[in-house]
């Protein structure tokens, strides 16, 4: 009999500490609200897509007309400012950045490279060298993966970034001395679900466009660093819908691909969402937003085709905000020419720090009908992040 | 003896309980500072030919289920401060094979020590700072890059009792009491050092009867043999890891320490089993040429004084010094077969004794004429995830292959689905084959091939 009432009393303290613990069931209180509210103008849904189809991106076209998704029109703010420190770099280093034959940028100091961009690889060397802070860091994001069948899949993350040039903050300014022509260093790491949690990977990016990234990569369950190839960027990021390459809308080594620009264009573009956790509605399997806000902005268009001819993406047109040059989308074309992909970002302004900043971004695969939300984003901005925290050694022990 | 459903069964059934009546993720207490995470798993393999006798585990015949293993396991972390954390692992198994056997099948002590078990597999505490990081506690250290053979990777002992060798290492290394220390010199350099201060565990093997009882052993298996804590049966390593120009990983290191298998020794008090010290002296490599999108990958060690059997000595013990080494290369490569790029890796492995005699021999190899002081082998493999075939799914069919140039080997196809965030179903084959001199790395397990089925729910 006392076999008996040992286990059974085990369970009931045990389920009185679920209890217990189910309450301090946390997914994290990271919700932002943003700084601008606003009257919705009108809506773009179903029943009038084709009289706005000239201003609306193609995969964004087809989300309205074949998902239901709805696009709430706000009035048009411009309110992006770079920092004084930014713009006297720009000014001081004006006309001495160029492209060369590879694609890479060379001369960079800092500030942006191309005041007036002629060319779509000048545009994109704008993108990547917009003004995102001397380094930050997402504390956290979640990403949703909604199936055909609106499941749920979840994954939680976060993200570090360090940037050797261009520095106008915080010392040393304008880079970090090396001699290895790093551009930048960044971390990605996982902590949800159990399987993956620990997971992080370290890429180092160089300014040379014929050096392709290292990356380093702690494994959890064979607990150390392995030297991983991060040349197969297109490869889709945690089973999501996103491929390394469309991380922060577009990720990519910019000398990587082959870029034209198709001109400047008003477009109907999310922008200043109201907040970091949008709703959506998955009840009718695909999801569709609730409280997103869009703006017509006259954005650059930008083909780029990546040299790799086994790349995962035949095309992507790459829309991008002249105001801070922060991408706010992409279409994304298969290898077949199809439109494949719709990704999203929703744009904010962080007015304190001078960065725009992704509040959530999304992606849409149209051909599979499935989709990846990324929220709950956080920002922290020029925190003084240091080289050690950009190595294989803080990798290996920042995990078990 | 044991008691059956002693504190280990109850914490698995109050664990059980806890995975089933929750939902959601992210368990937290004290403000988030305390994380618990972990999981259900079941293994249940079945063995799919009939021995060929006179080996271990000759009482399972062909579609007899000799392994069904049930773990829970709870992972704890604890941030005290940005500097300092504890973590924990604890695991607790149950093998039903020994009750669908038929436990009276097995010597006792075999029952006791396999069918339950439960155990702090870790726990340790981080501390950091500024360049210096220490861990403190009972922990896992892995060094080196090989996959599936261990050349560096030789810090922490084996438990092969329940699966030899086939499971994820991090499964079945003994955790040891260690203290770790880290030093960053620079960004690119670091001084390692690891010192195991008066425990030494030597590998487990599985008792006799057993499915994975060591092959041949058949004169009462492999006994565990006990150490003292005591200060001379500690282990200490030291490790230099450095980046040069940019990309190009070295590491050389030297870790003084008891070796893990036993070799038999003769004592005035009869036959025993034996761990001498031996001292490993290595180094690592690894790059990635941008050219070839190739990952390459190396490691070489020089063991002095490795203990092998000779019966022609008084203690039946000849000290070899041997020299092994492992060269790598991974690509990530699109494939026709899916949109996602696949995942091809290949290994070559050499192993030689130096100044063998007649009596050299190495593992697996039998008494059958032939060179027996070096053993070469290849291992290659592929996985390829596919993300679209399967709703809310990610479906892997992954194969790979160890293979001893002398003609054993061992394949292994599988086909893993994960679905949703918690639940992973792997459905493998482990094949081996032997040489028919009885020779090769795994012609001693030629008739223990076996299908499987991994079932895991994961829980945060």
């Amino acid at each position: 009999m006392k076999r008996f009432w040992h286990p059974l009393i085990a369970c009931i303290v045990g389920l009185i500490m679920v209890g217990s613990i189910s309450i301090a069931y946390s997914a994290g209180s990271t919700k932002e609200k943003s700084y601008l509210g606003g009257e919705v103008k009108f809506k773009i849904d179903k029943s009038n897509v084709n009289k706005y189809k000239d201003k609306l991106s193609p995969a964004l076209y087809v989300l309205i007309k074949d998902w239901n998704y709805v696009v709430p029109v706000y009035e048009t703010v411009h309110d992006y400012t770079y920092p004084k420190e930014y713009i006297e770099a720009t000014e001081k280093y004006k006309g001495t950045a160029h492209i060369n034959k590879h694609g890479g940028l060379e001369n960079y100091t800092a500030g942006l490279p191309f005041p007036d961009p002629k060319t779509g690889a000048e545009v994109m060397w704008n993108y990547e060298y917009k003004y995102s802070g001397d380094d930050f860091w997402w504390t956290q994001y979640d990403i949703d993966g909604i199936s055909s069948t609106g499941k749920l899949k979840k994954l939680v993350g976060y993200y570090k970034r360090l940037a050797y040039q261009g520095r106008v903050k915080i010392p040393p300014m304008p880079t970090i001395p090396n001699s290895d022509g790093v551009a930048v260093k960044e971390v990605q790491g996982l902590s949800y679900p159990e399987d993956i949690a620990g997971l992080a990977l370290l890429t180092v990016r160089y300014q040379a466009a014929t050096k392709g990234d290292d990356g380093w990569m702690y494994i959890p369950t064979i607990r150390r660093v392995r030297r991983i190839s991060v040349a197969q960027r297109g490869d889709t990021f945690g089973g999501t819908d996103f491929t390394w390459d469309d991380y922060r809308t577009f990720s990519g080594k910019v000398s990587d691909y082959n870029w034209t620009l198709l001109g400047k264009k008003e477009m109907y573009i999310a922008y200043h969402p109201l907040s970091n956790n949008p709703k959506y509605n998955v009840a009718g399997k695909i999801p569709a937003p609730d409280d997103l806000r869009y703006e017509l902005r006259e954005v650059y268009v930008v083909d780029g085709v990546n040299k790799d001819k086994d790349y995962v993406y035949g095309k992507r047109r790459i829309y991008v905000d002249p105001d801070s040059f922060a991408a706010s989308s992409n279409d994304l074309w298969d290898r077949r020419g199809a439109l494949w992909k719709y990704n999203e970002s929703g744009l904010t302004v962080k007015k304190n720090d001078h960065v725009m900043f992704n509040y959530y971004q999304n992606m849409f695969d149209l051909i599979a009908k499935r989709a990846s939300m990324a929220y709950n984003a956080v920002l922290r901005t020029n925190i003084g992040q240091k080289e050690s925290d950009f190595t294989t050694t803080k990798l290996q022990t920042q995990s078990r | 003896m044991k008691k059956r459903g002693g504190i280990g069964f109850r914490l698995f059934v109050f664990g059980v309980l806890f995975i089933c009546s929750s939902s959601g993720f992210a368990y937290t207490l004290l403000d988030g500072n305390f994380e618990l995470k972990g999981y259900v798993r079941n293994i249940t393999a079945v063995r799919t030919e009939n021995p060929h006798g006179g080996l271990g585990g000759d009482q399972f015949k062909s579609g007899d289920v000799e392994l069904s293993k049930s773990f829970l396991q709870l992972e704890g972390t604890y941030t005290v401060s940005p500097n300092v954390k504890v973590y924990s692992r604890w695991r607790g198994d149950y093998d039903a094979s020994f009750d669908i056997k038929g436990q009276d099948k097995f010597p006792p002590a075999v029952v006791d020590d396999q069918r339950l078990g439960n155990e702090f597999r870790e726990l340790f505490v981080d501390i950091r700072q500024g360049p210096l990081f220490l861990r403190l506690g009972k922990q896992q250290v892995v060094w080196g890059e090989s996959d599936g053979l261990r050349l560096a990777d030789v810090i922490n002992p084996l438990d092969f009792r329940w699966h030899y060798f086939l499971e994820d290492w991090q499964d079945i290394r003994q955790g040891l009491p260690m203290a770790r220390a880290i030093y960053a010199l620079t960004e690119k350099t670091d001084l390692e050092f690891v010192w195991a201060p008066v425990t030494f565990k030597p590998a487990k093997w599985a008792g006799v009867g057993t499915y994975w009882e060591f092959p041949g052993a058949g004169i009462g298996g492999i006994p565990e043999k006990k150490y003292d804590t005591n200060i001379n049966n500690g282990s200490v390593g030291g490790k230099i890891k450095t980046t040069l120009g940019s990309g190009f990983d070295v590491s050389v290191y030297d870790y003084y320490h008891r070796f893990e298998s036993p070799t038999a020794e003769l004592t005035s008090a009869g036959l025993d089993f034996a761990h001498p010290f031996v001292n490993s002296i290595g180094g690592t490599f690894n790059t990635f040429f941008n050219p070839l999108k190739t990952v390459f990958r190396g490691e070489a060690v020089y063991n002095s004084n490795e203990p092998h059997n000779d019966f022609s000595k008084p203690d039946y013990i000849s000290k070899k010094n041997t020299i092994s080494f492992m060269l790598g290369a991974d690509r990530p490569t699109y494939l026709p077969i899916n949109s996602e790029s696949s995942f091809l890796s290949a290994q070559v492995f050499y192993k030689k004794v130096l100044s063998p005699d007649a009596t050299t021999i190495m593992f697996g190899d039998s008494a059958a004429p032939g060179k027996k002081d070096a053993q070469t082998m290849m291992s290659f493999a592929i996985s390829t995830p596919y993300t679209y075939l399967i709703p809310n799914a990610v479906l892997t069919p992954s194969f790979f292959v160890f293979y001893d140039v002398i003609g054993s080997g061992w394949a292994r196809p599988m086909v893993n689905l994960k679905y949703g965030d918690n639940l992973s179903v792997s459905l493998a084959y482990n094949k081996f084959w032997g040489h028919p001199d009885g020779r090769g790395y795994f012609d001693p397990f030629s008739d223990r091939s076996e299908a499987y089925v991994d079932v895991k729910y994961s829980f945060q």
